[in-house]
């Protein structure tokens, strides 16, 4: 016959769920957790682990997140901007996922992406360029304008 | 015999069948997008991006394949195998692989890996536990955790909406309204002017909203097969009116929240409390 035994496993797990509904609930009030969430977003947080650990966090469609992909270096004329819009997270998707290299992205062509997210009131707006590089495919490097 | 040989009967263990459930469902997850994931990966392979931020195998577009496709398979052993220490391997396989897709570079972004995360960590937490303790309690509280993580979920989804340009309809008037090649959207431009297109966007966000945050306040404190019924519907009406590649992201929570119409039905005044107590 089955017995009860110490299920630590279900609390941990209980836990980790009432601490990150926490963390959402805080959301619209905590200075901190909208600039963790929007550096996220744009992959600028401090460390690679510290953003990892954030990945359970559910985001799906959260944020105001808008880009602008052109030319590169860009000249301010008509027509430069080639692809603008908004997207529903994680906004430098537009280079890194799906096919969106073959549609954004021209062999031996740098070409630029801007993007901006904000959440009431707390803005963040990056800067890539994608350099073709010498052993194939794209070097992307970020300045962080605001 | 060892706890790892045993087998649990699946005709007779509501807990097995809701485990079971959960693992088809996240694998039709995985493999909802099959065919533009297998796009991505061509084009990943003739356009590697490198950035310092991500580690080189975290950028491998064979790193993705490997990981994506051991992914796929331990699910699918989770979901058939009758052995409890299989489930229990195949299920930590599984939760692993999916971390990983949870933070590559060609993945990251996709919430198919953040809700299947979510989903294999309680199949692997109900996967120690068949073999331990009495199935009736077993499944309440596999219920009772499986509500929590989707309410929690759609919590999530909700607080990023609590801002102007969601409660709008701005956001989504441009995320959807605006192109997207979806029923609903082409039914709606072709038979609305544009200021009343902008107006429905409006509602229709506001409506996911409310809904997302009723549920992520509220879920979790209904009785099991109401809660399960009402994330089901919920879950799929997301889908249904938006974008069926959100099946993607759903379907491994729909499996979760259908833990709970393994709760047998018993008279209210008989109905126990959940059993969070230690022995």
């Amino acid at each position: 016959m089955k017995t009860r035994s110490v299920d630590g496993f279900f609390f941990v797990i209980l836990s980790l769920v009432a601490a990150i509904a926490l963390w959402i609930v805080s959301m619209p009030f905590c200075k901190f957790v909208q600039r963790t969430t929007i550096n996220r977003f744009h992959l600028q947080t401090r460390s690679f682990a510290t953003w990892a650990i954030q990945q359970p966090i559910p985001s799906m469609y959260n944020l105001y997140n808008r880009f602008e992909i052109r030319p590169s270096p860009w000249k301010p004329e008509p027509n430069a901007i080639w692809a603008s819009g908004t997207v529903n997270h994680f906004p430098l998707r537009m280079f890194t996922f799906g096919d969106n290299r073959k549609v954004y992205l021209r062999p031996d062509e740098a070409r630029e992406i801007d993007i901006w997210s904000s959440y009431r009131g707390e803005r963040l707006h990056t800067h890539w360029v994608a350099t073709p590089a010498e052993e194939g495919g794209f070097d992307l490097t970020v300045k962080v304008i605001e | 015999m060892s706890a790892g040989d045993v087998t649990v009967d699946v005709n007779t263990s509501r807990p097995l069948l809701a485990f079971r459930l959960a693992q088809w469902a996240t694998l039709a997850a995985v493999v909802w997008k099959i065919g533009p994931f297998n796009q991505m990966f061509l084009c990943y392979v003739s356009t590697p991006l490198r950035q310092e931020f991500f580690p080189a195998v975290l950028e491998s577009a064979y790193g993705l394949s490997a990981i994506y496709i051991c992914a796929v398979a331990s699910l699918g052993i989770a979901a058939m195998t009758a052995r409890l220490n299989q489930q229990f391997v195949a299920s930590s396989i599984a939760l692993v692989s999916i971390s990983l897709l949870c933070v590559h570079q060609g993945s990251y972004n996709d919430m198919t890996f953040a809700t299947a995360w979510w989903t294999s960590l309680w199949a692997v937490w109900l996967s120690t536990r068949l073999h331990r303790d009495e199935p009736e309690m077993l499944i309440r509280r596999a219920a009772f955790l499986s509500r929590c993580i989707v309410s929690m979920i759609l919590l999530g989804g909700a607080a990023g909406k609590w801002t102007d340009e969601y409660w709008s309809g701005q956001a989504l008037y441009e995320i959807y309204f605006v192109d997207r090649d979806f029923w609903l959207f082409n039914w709606l431009r072709d038979n609305l002017s544009p200021d009343s297109l902008r107006v429905s966007a409006t509602w229709y966000s506001r409506t996911v909203i409310l809904m997302e945050t009723l549920c992520g306040f509220g879920l979790w404190l209904l009785p099991a097969r109401w809660a399960a019924g009402i994330a089901i519907l919920v879950l799929t009406s997301i889908a249904l009116f938006s974008n069926y590649y959100l099946f993607s992201v759903l379907l491994s929570l729909i499996g979760l929240a259908a833990a709970g119409l393994y709760v047998k039905k018993i008279d209210r005044a008989d109905e126990p409390s959940v059993d969070l107590a230690l022995p």
